[in-house]
């Protein structure tokens, strides 16, 4: 009975830890409600100008700031 | 008017039609109008739990559409004179379900009904949305495991984003109900307990049903387990209902295997 005890982590304390970071990663990564409506805002405003081939946006988190990273890709003329 | 709660989840098969229908009856037995309704269209199951599956003639989407008024539709438990049930389309095409039909559905049961119960379909489901959108409070069922805690955290996101509740600068209460504990791998450290889980979590517990084989015998016969007084997990629904209905009902402390630590004690003795 000891023995288990140094054998190694219980696997619900492996358990919990995975799940900490995996639920801290899925909450930073999802979008804003908004985004989807944003996002084909920017493409009618960006289309007036070149021909878009790809938009991504992402939310991106540090500390007590949040970020938006808009890449937009678009064929050479 | 009545309180509108949605029973959900973010992965499938946790548990949420069985706790659906057996606090629907609980919530009944403590004298209070109830009604559940089978959101889950295209996979009809909660008339099944119930042992109704030979009564339905009509669903909720003939009532949506009009066809028939909601009396009609609406079937009366023989059971419990407070409890009733309304039934899932079986229609393949999940479309039929629109915002505003939903909406008027469901102010109408809010009218009739102290408690309207929806059996929610899971997370990813396209039903999902349409049964969180109007809804006053959710349910949120788990079971001690990570994919399903981590796809309920995802569900509750969704369901902040998609309330009306919330749009309209409100909250939606939100309540969790941990299924299917099995006492002795958490004492083992084998399982999660319920405070890993709400702490991870973080949001209020309603209650904790052990795991019980007996749940599948009540459903083979159609008859809710909370009509067992013997049962472990329908004594569990019994509190939650009573919780539900405004008792305070302590925590029963269900995470501690009272029949290993017998066993145990017994050996010492032989
Ligand atoms: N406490 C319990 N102990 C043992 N078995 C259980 C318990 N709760 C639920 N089950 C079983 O788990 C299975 C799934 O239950 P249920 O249909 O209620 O889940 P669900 O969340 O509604 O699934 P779906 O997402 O497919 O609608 C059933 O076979 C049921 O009998
Ligand atoms: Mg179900």
């Amino acid at each position: 009975m000891i023995l288990d005890w140094f054998k190694g982590k219980k696997s619900a304390i492996v358990a919990k830890d995975r799940l900490t970071i995996a639920i801290m990663a899925d909450r930073t990564s999802t979008s804003y409600p908004f985004m989807d409506k944003m996002k084909g805002e920017i493409v009618d405003v960006v289309r007036k100008y070149v021909d878009i081939r790809a938009i991504n946006i992402t939310k991106e988190e540090q500390d007590n700031l949040e970020a938006l990273s808009i890449d937009i890709e678009f064929n050479k003329n | 008017m009545g309180i509108v709660i949605a029973v959900i989840s973010g992965k499938g098969g946790v548990g949420k039609t069985t706790a659906t229908g057996n606090l629907g009856l609980g919530i009944a037995m403590n004298g209070k109008k109830c009604i559940v309704v089978d959101f889950d269209v295209g996979q009809r199951n909660l008339d099944m739990i119930l042992g109704l599956e030979n009564r339905v003639v009509y669903d909720m989407v003939h009532v949506m559409d009009e066809e028939v008024a909601l009396s009609q539709a609406v079937i009366k438990s023989k059971s419990n004179e407070n409890f009733f049930f309304l039934a899932a389309s079986q229609t393949k095409d999940k479309s039929v379900l629109k915002s505003s039909k939903v909406k008027k559905l469901i102010l109408n049961l809010k009218e009739q009904y102290e408690y309207v119960l929806l059996d929610s379909p899971a997370g990813i489901e396209s039903g999902f949305e349409h049964t969180i959108e109007f809804a006053d409070a959710a349910i949120i069922v788990v079971n001690p495991e990570v994919s399903s805690i981590r796809d309920a955290d995802r569900a509750i996101g969704i369901l902040d984003s998609k309330s009306h509740k919330v749009k309209e600068g409100g909250e939606v209460a939100k309540y969790l109900i941990i299924n299917r504990i099995i006492a002795n791998m958490v004492q083992k450290g084998e399982m999660l307990s319920s405070k890993d889980i709400l702490d991870i979590l973080n949001i209020k517990l309603l209650g904790k049903i052990p795991e019980d084989k007996r749940v599948i015998d009540a459903s083979n016969q159609g008859r809710p387990i909370i009509l067992d007084n013997t049962s472990e997990a329908g004594n569990a629904y019994k509190r939650i209902s009573n919780r539900m209905c405004g008792k305070s009902v302590e925590m029963k402390d269900i995470e501690i295997d009272s029949d290993g630590f017998l066993r145990k004690l017994a050996g010492i003795f032989k």
